[in-house]
């Protein structure tokens, strides 16, 4: 089967890409001490030692953001297969549609108006309020463009772009009028935050974001044939004995959760949910199922390469992530609309 | 046997359908006709389960049709449009295989592999299974779709017939598929199948179908066999227009001319 | 389906593994020689360099350009948005920074972070007053044992204010001034508050700060300028230089409706001398007063 080796292929991959993005960044780190720093973790006792700060870069710097890389690239890229699927427009993704800027402000909310407020109740509820309220908001966004732009079962791809722009605009806006009044170390948070960093990685939001995602993509898997029946329409997909509301229904949310958990921690990064589904589907193939789990590896690795070069191209400062994949998500998106509109479609990219 | 009692439908205050009463059997090629806004599409999409606010019921072999049979009447019942929306490449053997998604929970079988293996076959599709559905032309898509519609019913189930229902498939389609759409239909029918289909040609359903339902401002005017339904009083009702039928001794059916 | 199992598998071993170890705090072993200090305040970075200090300063920040030997020091970043990492690779034996109201060192991970990874921290006072600054100036003077330095920059600076509160009696007139950043982008304006180094030194020096706002910095829009009417303008060289004379930033709108602009009574200052104390704020605001003091 085809797909096999592409996975395996990805897979491999995506093991390379976080080897180098481990290595790389302003301090240099061997494999030596990436050895001999896991295998203490594991309760082994190595015979040689190794610098402490090399191995406290490590532990507790460069490896939990390497694997935050690939969890939230895996998640936006999977949340973008989702919405493609959903609205039967391969120009969609959650930055373009407002999910990712509504989760920013939701969390933006929370930061602003006192999460302190919420940690005198339980420390635990105070470190999940952050990502609810994104959820909450990144939701409300989606369902507004959602609802807004699909009329009788079918969605006008213009109509979801022009909502998206509004919504974005809103969202957008009301972060920036958040960062306005908020008192200025938080102020300068939020605007870091609006162009994204994986420079505050740590354990528990490796924990948390690789948590939700990997529950979330799983569960996208198990509608993955519903969602391949979805791209025949609504109609058709409850002719096949689908229920396309509650699928719809379970998507977003799905696909919401993933979006919010991963703004809440990095900020927003875009292009990623947009190019990622569009690149594997240069392999003659927009079945869900592959997709998915296709986007998941092949997310890690762009997004863990990309966060390589935010932290090597200006060393020892940082570029934002968000402006990497802008920058190399915008013409990779270019070039593909321009293959397809040469190439062998006829019609149906432009709904 | 699938009948309709006494279906009404409204929109508003615009009553689309209006007590329609009729029933399909198993064996015969049914059509439904009647000009635009007649409530032909209507009809079927309630027929289908699409559509659910109406008065009077669906039985499909005796047993009514409720909101939330989505799964059960998959697979005993398929239904074919006039487009379809499907913008996204997968190949033609992809698209087919949907057909068998209400038999699967997560991945096809060997069986549904066989299925759709043979139903390429039987409509001489196998050449292009592997083909990026978006490069086929418009009457090879249609194609894929009843592909996939034949896959979707090919088993028999223990008990009662299988459906298809056609919503104007071929209207946009080459002659050659129109007439190979409506011959496979015979077929289907011909195997126990209950066959309905919303068609515009007048002069295919005299050559294709055994029982016509005829609509009229969502009432039925004619509900018999065709060369009784298709008549001049009834094409003036419907059209305003006058109307010759011909027959002729090579042909099994007649032939309707318009505005002479 | 078994690939993706694989990598699971192999990325949850990487998490439990990871998880096994621990890492807490380990003050114990913190280095205390001072021979690498990555400094990420520019006050601590003159203070450090007058104390003769500034021979073990590694790295500073991006906005630390006093004395001019600092600016030929690697920097880190701009000290609202450092990298762990890159104060990591300088391999620090110490970090130091300002704690108390002057704290802002972001993002807001970067300390906890040096931390986790065993970096030493030193966190020096903020400086409100004069007071906290002698104290200051005596706190680095002790721990880089150069106390006798110390006390030599504490007492210029008593005596330099000494000779301030005795000048200014000879002032009769008590100037509105206003000091201001121009803005990076668009026309928006930063003053300088009632809070912070620069309007003490305002006051010090005579004069009151034609900017009412309770708050360090805010932005102005051109309208509430032109409210202010403030008599003389101090533009930091920041903003100033963008423009590069008197002439084009009296035309900038707002300003040119204050008595400031009309009676051509804008300044350049550099933005180390008023932003925070230090051993030469005896010395400036005694410039100060001269400038702002002057009748044309």
């Amino acid at each position: 089967m085809k797909f096999g080796s592409i996975y395996l292929c990805l897979g491999i991959g995506l093991v390379i890409s976080v080897l180098l993005s481990i290595r790389a960044g302003a301090v240099d780190v061997s494999y030596r001490e990436i050895i001999i720093s896991l295998a203490k973790a594991c309760g082994l006792h190595p015979a040689t030692e190794i610098d402490r700060i090399q191995e406290g870069l490590f532990m507790q710097i460069r490896l939990p953001r390497v694997l935050l890389c690939v969890a939230v690239g895996a998640g936006l890229s999977v949340s973008g297969a989702l919405m493609q699927a959903l609205f039967r427009n391969p120009i969609v993704e959650p930055g373009l549609i407002g999910t990712s800027a509504g989760s920013a402000f939701g969390a933006a909310l929370v930061f602003v108006a006192g999460r302190t407020l919420f940690i005198e109740l339980s420390p635990v509820l105070g470190a999940l309020i952050l990502p609810c309220s994104a959820f909450v908001f990144g939701l409300l966004s989606t369902l507004i463009v959602y609802r807004l732009s699909s009329a009788a079962g079918k969605v006008s791809a213009a109509t979801m772009i022009l909502v998206g722009i509004a919504v974005n605009a809103v969202a957008a806006s009301g972060t920036g009028f958040l960062s306005y009044i908020a008192r200025d170390p938080q102020a300068r948070s939020i605007t870091f935050w609006s162009l994204g960093t994986f420079s505050g990685a740590d354990w528990p939001s490796v924990y948390l974001v690789g948590a939700v995602t990997l529950v979330c993509i799983l569960a996208a898997l198990r509608f993955s044939k519903s969602l391949n029946a979805l791209l025949l329409g609504e109609e058709e997909a409850g002719y096949l004995g689908i229920d396309p509301d509650k699928l719809k229904m379970r998507i977003l949310l799905v696909n919401t959760a993933m979006v919010a958990i991963a703004t809440s921690v990095v900020g927003v990064i875009g292009f990623v949910g947009l190019i990622v589904p569009h690149l594997l589907r240069l392999f003659k193939s927009a079945d869900n199922r592959f997709l998915i789990i296709g986007s998941a590896l092949l997310g890690g690795i762009l997004m863990t390469a990309a966060d390589m070069l935010s932290r090597v191209l200006l060393a020892p400062a940082e570029l934002p992530i968000g402006i990497v994949t802008a920058l190399v998500g915008a013409p990779v998106f270019l070039w593909i609309l321009g293959r397809q509109k040469s190439g062998e479609r006829k019609g149906g990219f432009y709904a | 046997m699938l009948e309709v009692q006494n279906v009404s439908f409204r929109i508003g205050k615009r009553l689309i359908l209006d007590t329609v009463s009729t029933s399909f059997l198993p064996g015969n090629v049914s059509m439904i006709i009647g000009p635009n806004g007649s409530g032909k599409s209507t009809l079927l999409k309630i027929i289908s389960n699409e559509l659910k606010r109406y008065s009077g019921s669906i039985s499909y072999g005796g047993k009514i049709l409720t909101a939330g049979q989505h799964s059960s009447l998959a697979k005993r019942r398929a239904v074919l449009a006039q487009h379809s929306e499907l913008s996204f490449p997968l190949t033609v053997e992809e698209v087919v295989m949907m057909g068998r998604y209400p038999h699967f929970k997560v991945q096809p079988t060997a069986h549904d592999q066989l299925v759709v293996n043979q139903v390429l076959e039987e409509l001489n599709m196998t050449r292009l299974r592997f083909q990026n559905y978006l490069t086929l032309s418009g009457g090879e898509k249609q194609k894929t779709h009843f592909a996939r519609a034949l896959a979707q019913i090919r088993e028999v189930p223990v008990e009662g017939c299988r459906y298809l229902l056609l919503d104007e498939p071929i209207a946009s389609l080459d002659l050659n598929y129109q007439h190979e759409f409506l011959r496979m239909a015979r077929l289907l029918a011909s195997d126990n199948i209950v066959v309905v289909a919303v068609i515009h040609d007048l002069n295919l359903a005299l050559q294709y179908a055994d029982h016509i339902v005829a609509l009229h401002h969502g009432k039925v005017i004619a509900d018999n066999k065709p060369q009784q339904v298709i008549t001049p009083s009834l094409i003036d009702s419907m059209y305003g227009l006058k109307s010759r039928i011909l027959h002729t001794d090579n042909l099994p059916f007649p032939i309707l001319v318009t505005n002479v | 389906m078994k690939k993706q199992n694989l990598l699971l598998c192999l990325l949850s071993l990487g998490m439990l593994a990871s998880s096994c170890g621990r890492f807490g705090n380990k003050e114990d072993e913190k280095r205390t020689d001072t021979d690498r200090i990555v400094c990420v305040s520019k006050q601590l970075t003159e203070l450090l360099f007058a104390l003769g200090a500034g021979d073990k300063i590694v790295a500073v920040d991006l906005s630390s350009t006093y004395p001019e030997a600092a600016k030929k020091l690697p920097t880190v970043g701009y000290h609202r948005m450092l990298s762990a990492e890159g104060i990591i690779a300088m391999k620090p034996a110490v970090v130091f920074y300002n704690g108390g109201q002057d704290a802002s060192i972001g993002p807001a991970t970067v300390l906890p972070q040096l931390q986790k990874v065993g970096i030493a921290l030193k966190e020096w006072r903020g400086t409100e007053t004069l007071e906290d600054i002698k104290t200051l100036i005596h706190e680095l003077g002790v721990y880089l044992h150069a106390e006798t330095k110390a006390d030599s920059l504490c007492n210029k600076l008593d005596a330099d204010l000494q000779r301030v509160a005795e000048k200014r009696k000879t002032y009769r007139d008590t100037p509105t001034v206003m000091i201001i950043h121009f803005g990076r982008a668009s026309n928006i304006y930063f003053p300088f508050g009632r809070k912070g180094a620069g309007n003490s030194m305002i006051e010090w020096a005579g004069g009151v700060n034609a900017v009412d706002t309770s708050s360090k910095f805010r932005t102005l829009s051109p309208e509430i300028l032109v409210k202010c009417q403030p008599q003389v303008i101090l533009a930091t060289e920041f903003g100033f230089d963008r423009l590069g004379d008197v002439g084009k930033f009296k035309e900038l709108p707002g300003i040119a409706l204050t008595p400031a602009a009309k009676d051509n009574r804008i300044y350049r200052v550099e933005e180390h001398d008023l932003l925070y104390f230090g051993p030469r704020t005896g010395e400036n605001i005694l410039r100060l007063m001269e400038v702002i003091h002057q009748k044309k």
